[in-house]
């Protein structure tokens, strides 16, 4: 541990106190070393670098199975982690955002059996015996879905912080009622938070898939 | 062209750098091309602009979209300037190591300021393509034509070369004139770029470039930037004002798993973990103590404007003082005083996305990811920090949250920073909500008294306008947040030193009257102190308020003397033509009818109104009017449609100028009817966003718009324009509709439904309404 000091980058204008505690896990086993150093910096002032005695402590992680965009995929994860979590950092699927983690926002919608839940608020465990959907099972930048190629036509964004929440919303939505009236989708969407002030034509692209739809059935 | 990847790979979710490498590169290009800190010279051509040999141009700007999709302006611009389609731009931007200090981004300043200098670099490299040709084609430069690259003689396309082939992945090693700097730099003046009137490519709704890609998950926000052996950290910050950690559990960590490390420096605490999950529960389970600290904040709204009303100011921006000398002796006596004070409140920015910056550092060096709006500025401070020279420091943009104002990802890149010194790897930092609401630096609260005399006409004779209001103390020259809580020294006075932050537009200087005077005092606020309720600049910064007042006490004018509000605002005076331009297309728009206000037709329960208000923010001239539906029983207001004309001198992107206003009246229309910061002495009390309510899909108005083109002028801007009148027309739409003057902001159900029934007891005949 006395390395980690050494090398740490601390320059000697810092003239402040600084305590580093520092715990390495292997493995199954978590180890934890203890040792107290006091190291001198370049212009001669101490900072100190503690750490505690050696554990051993039990395995938290376990095996989850998930069906995320009609595929099967294994993650090894602690139990109680919100899926928001698994998706975007073990899965790296990033449409699913943080916004609060307090299911306030919508941020980090996902659809779990075509119902638009909050993925910040939902445990993976839970998770497991759900179909689940994020924005990348609707399609891509160079083929996008249905619904994707209605926001497109819109240019229904600003940041687009937001805007996995809108579409994944707006899918079960239309999925459940396929030519809803502008209250309806506005009513749908009201628990999402957009910044930038796109309601608009978020609610414009809505209506534009759901006519789209609409028309294509006609024809076929 | 390694260091290019990155940001051109937009779907790439790992970024894989061999460490410094790029760096590398930058550096062995020549020290003539970089300046002392390690940006690029703006009097070298290269610095500007890159034309590949694969047929692409790459722009590199200081320049960043906050998400309003300016780059795709810019890059409109460019492409016109080169004569090349606009899918062959690329655009670099807001990197320390690639990119000129244009300034931050911020203040509807991107297309007015930035485009001009992009623009002429632009048409300094056409000039020097079509001289090379010249030689090369052994034909004079009048005789060549530019279309897509390619340069082609009178005769046939066997007289043509391509830039490709000119330049391509070559430098120009080419001086051009540079003057000044950031904002203010001209370049290549001398150059005579194209006439607006040839524009082919500026002008068009070109869809975003970057849309297709938020709309799929594939676009990388800061927030989904990730390098190699990343670790994930949090930050603890207390809730009070100057509390401090007087004790911090150092045996904790056994019953987290994944933990790596607690970090503490003076006051700053974080944890590192392996997984992000980890370090939020790590950051939620330590226990720390933080000091009590005494009563320090204004306790109340009440305190807080009795604060700002009675507190000496420090300084006084004066925007008007104009006395005329007074021809009619018995003018005064024929005169009617009208005088109302005016409160709006702290206010958040409220990004949805919560602030977060990737650090990386090693050695002597930093590379640190963030969502600045200005990364140079954001470079200084983490050098400083950290004890780096600026060179040794780059800070890469990556878009972040929509923010509107400068915010934290200044300070999350600090806290990322500080994480990763303490664990020599890579760590990435996202705040929690809570930190976000807290900690975010607010706009400030302000108190305006204004004061007009009136004729019998209605002409106004003198307009004296007081606009007291706190300077920036989380500002451009003031320390971040992990830096306060270390303890670094404070550097000078911050904006405290001269504190005319707030913006000085909306006063009332939309119009010219004989006697004028319109002043901002500054009152100092906590600056030095670590507090939660830091200030700073906020979307149109204290042009909302201002105009509020102006516009609100103008609509009392043209009601006292029973003409519309439109046509009185016609009758004045005004210091710009095109404000009367934007008025008359706005009335026609919203298929105004000539009355004065209030409105006869409302006797039941359910109200509705009608209100106008004008605005001019740096050239761009805006009218907003208000149509609203009120409950008098609940004080509730729906605002049912906002009619927006805007002249905001040349359009280069007619759909993203339409999305920016939008985006500006909803945002309005928000803050108008329900954003207030709450506090106590100690500390902010909303945490998230149960406590703190914006608008939601339910409460939208209608947005209609007339965009009026003057493309002679040029680029005004139109980030922050269309916001600044929402709030006054709304407020004279209320008016309107039940006769209340509210004159605290937000208008909420519970103030409008105090005001009716307190101005029905004072007023009775108006009883019947």
């Amino acid at each position: 541990m006395k390395e980690t000091a050494k090398n740490d980058g601390l320059t000697d204008k810092q003239t402040h106190h600084r305590i580093i505690i520092i715990h390495r896990r292997k493995t199954a086993v978590l180890k934890i070393f203890l040792t107290h150093s006091l190291v001198l910096t370049r212009n001669g002032t101490f900072h100190t670098v503690s750490c505690s005695r050696t554990q051993e402590r039990k395995r938290v992680r376990m095996r989850f199975s998930l069906k995320v965009n009609g595929k099967t995929r294994v993650v090894d994860v602690s139990s109680s982690t919100p899926l928001l979590y698994v998706l975007r950092n073990d899965l790296e699927l990033n449409s699913p955002k943080f916004g609060c983690g307090l299911a306030q926002c919508g941020a980090c919608t996902v659809i779990m059996n075509a119902r638009a839940v909050r993925s910040c608020t939902v445990t993976v465990e839970r998770a497991t015996n759900f179909e689940i959907t994020t924005l990348e099972g609707l399609g891509t930048s160079s083929s996008p879905g249905p619904l994707q190629q209605a926001f497109i036509d819109e240019q229904a964004a600003q940041c687009g912080y937001c805007i996995n929440g809108m579409i994944m919303t707006a899918k079960a939505l239309l999925d459940s009622k396929p030519n809803p009236t502008d209250p309806e989708i506005k009513h749908a969407l009201n628990g999402n938070l957009c910044r930038c002030g796109s309601h608009l034509r978020i609610v414009r692209a809505v209506r534009r898939a759901a006519q789209t739809r609409a028309v294509k059935q006609q024809s076929s | 062209m390694k260091r290019r990847k990155f940001l051109q790979a937009s779907g790439a979710l790992t970024v894989a750098f061999s460490w410094w490498g790029s760096r590398a590169f930058a550096l062995s290009s020549g020290s003539e091309r970089v300046d002392l800190n390690g940006s690029p010279l703006p009097s070298a051509l290269d610095s500007w602009l890159a034309i590949g040999g694969n047929g692409s141009v790459t722009v590199y700007t200081s320049k960043v979209d906050l998400g309003t999709g300016v780059l795709t302006a810019l890059s409109q611009v460019m492409a016109e300037e080169l004569d090349v389609s606009f899918r062959r731009i690329h655009m670099i931007t807001g990197d320390t190591d690639r990119t000129i200090d244009q300034s931050q981004t911020s203040g509807s300043r991107t297309l007015h300021k930035a485009a001009p200098q992009l623009r002429q670099a632009a048409a300094a490299a056409r000039h020097e393509l079509l001289r090379r040709a010249s030689l090369q084609l052994n034909l004079p430069v009048e005789s060549l034509t530019v279309e897509d690259g390619v340069i082609s003689g009178p005769k046939s396309a066997w007289n043509s070369v391509s830039y490709w082939h000119l330049i391509g992945d070559q430098r120009f090693n080419l001086s051009v004139t540079a003057v000044g700097n950031g904002a203010d730099l001209k370049v290549a003046p001398e150059i005579l770029a194209k006439n607006p009137k040839e524009y082919k490519i500026v002008g068009k709704s070109i869809p975003r470039v970057d849309l297709p890609a938020k709309f799929s998950g594939e676009f990388v926000y800061t927030q989904d930037v990730r390098v190699k052996s990343m670790l994930h950290g949090r930050v603890i910050r207390p809730n009070d004002v100057l509390s401090h950690p007087e004790f911090v559990d150092e045996k904790f960590g056994a019953d987290v798993p994944g933990i790596v490390a607690v970090v503490k420096e003076g006051s700053f605490v974080g944890v590192v973990a392996e997984t992000e999950w980890s370090a939020i529960q790590a950051a939620a389970k330590l226990k720390i103590t933080w000091s009590k600290t005494a009563a320090h904040l204004p306790a109340t709204p009440d305190e807080l404007y009795a604060y700002l009303r009675d507190t000496a100011s420090f300084a006084e921006q004066v925007v008007a003082d104009k006395t005329a000398s007074q021809n009619d002796p018995t003018l005064p006596s024929r005169l009617k005083t009208v005088e109302a004070t005016y409160q709006w409140p702290f206010q958040m920015h409220g990004m949805i996305g919560p602030s977060c910056a990737v650090a990386e550092v090693r050695g002597d060096r930093a590379r640190i990811w963030t969502g600045s709006q200005g990364t140079h500025r954001t470079r200084k401070a983490v050098a400083d920090l950290l004890g780096f020279a600026e060179r040794d420091v780059q800070i890469i943009y990556a878009e972040g949250s929509g923010c509107y104002g400068r915010l934290c990802p200044d300070d999350v890149a600090e806290d990322a920073a500080v994480l990763s010194r303490a664990v020599r790897k890579p760590v990435r930092v996202q705040w929690m909500r809570q930190d976000e609401h807290v900690w975010e630096p607010k706009g400030s609260a302000q108190l305006i008294h204004v004061q007009a005399s009136v004729d019998h006409n209605g002409a106004i004779e003198s307009w004296n306008l007081t606009d007291r209001y706190f300077p920036y103390t989380a500002g451009a020259d003031t320390r971040l947040l992990a830096s306060r809580q270390i303890g670094m020294p404070q550097t000078g006075q911050g904006n405290m030193g001269h504190g005319f932050t707030y913006g000085k537009a909306g006063g009332g200087d939309l119009y010219v009257f004989p006697n004028q005077r319109i002043v901002s005092p500054v009152v100092p606020w906590i600056q030095n102190d670590l507090t939660p309720l830091r200030t700073c600049n906020l979307r149109a910064p204290g042009a909302l308020a201002r105009t509020f007042v102006s516009e609100c006490l103008i609509d009392e004018v043209a009601a006292n003397a029973k003409i519309d509000p439109v046509e009185y605002r016609l009758t004045l005076p005004v210091n710009d033509e095109r404000t009367k331009d934007s008025l008359k297309s706005a009335a026609a728009k919203a298929q105004w009818k000539s009355r004065p206000s209030p409105s006869e037709q409302n006797n039941g329960a359910a109200a509705t109104g009608r209100g106008v208000a004008c605005a001019n923010r740096d050239g761009t001239v805006v009218t907003a009017i208000a149509e609203i539906d009120v409950n008098k029983n609940s004080g509730k207001i729906s605002v049912r449609r906002i009619t927006i004309a805007q002249d905001c001198g040349m359009i280069a992107n007619p759909d993203g100028v339409k999305n920016q206003i939008e985006g500006n009246v909803l945002q309005g229309v928000s803050r108008t009817l329900f954003e207030e910061v709450e506090f106590d002495e100690r500390s902010v009390k909303n945490s998230s966003w149960a406590s703190y309510k914006t608008l939601r899909f339910e409460d939208i108005p209608d947005v209609d718009i007339v965009l009026i083109d003057r493309p002679e002028l040029g680029f005004l801007g139109v980030g922050e324009a269309a916001i600044i009148p929402v709030p006054a027309a709304i407020a004279n739409a209320l008016f309107d509709a039940i006769q209340v003057r509210l004159r605290t902001a937000p208008l909420t159900p519970a103030r409008v439904k105090a005001e009716f029934f307190a101005t029905r007891l004072a007023n009775p005949k108006s009883k019947r309404r």
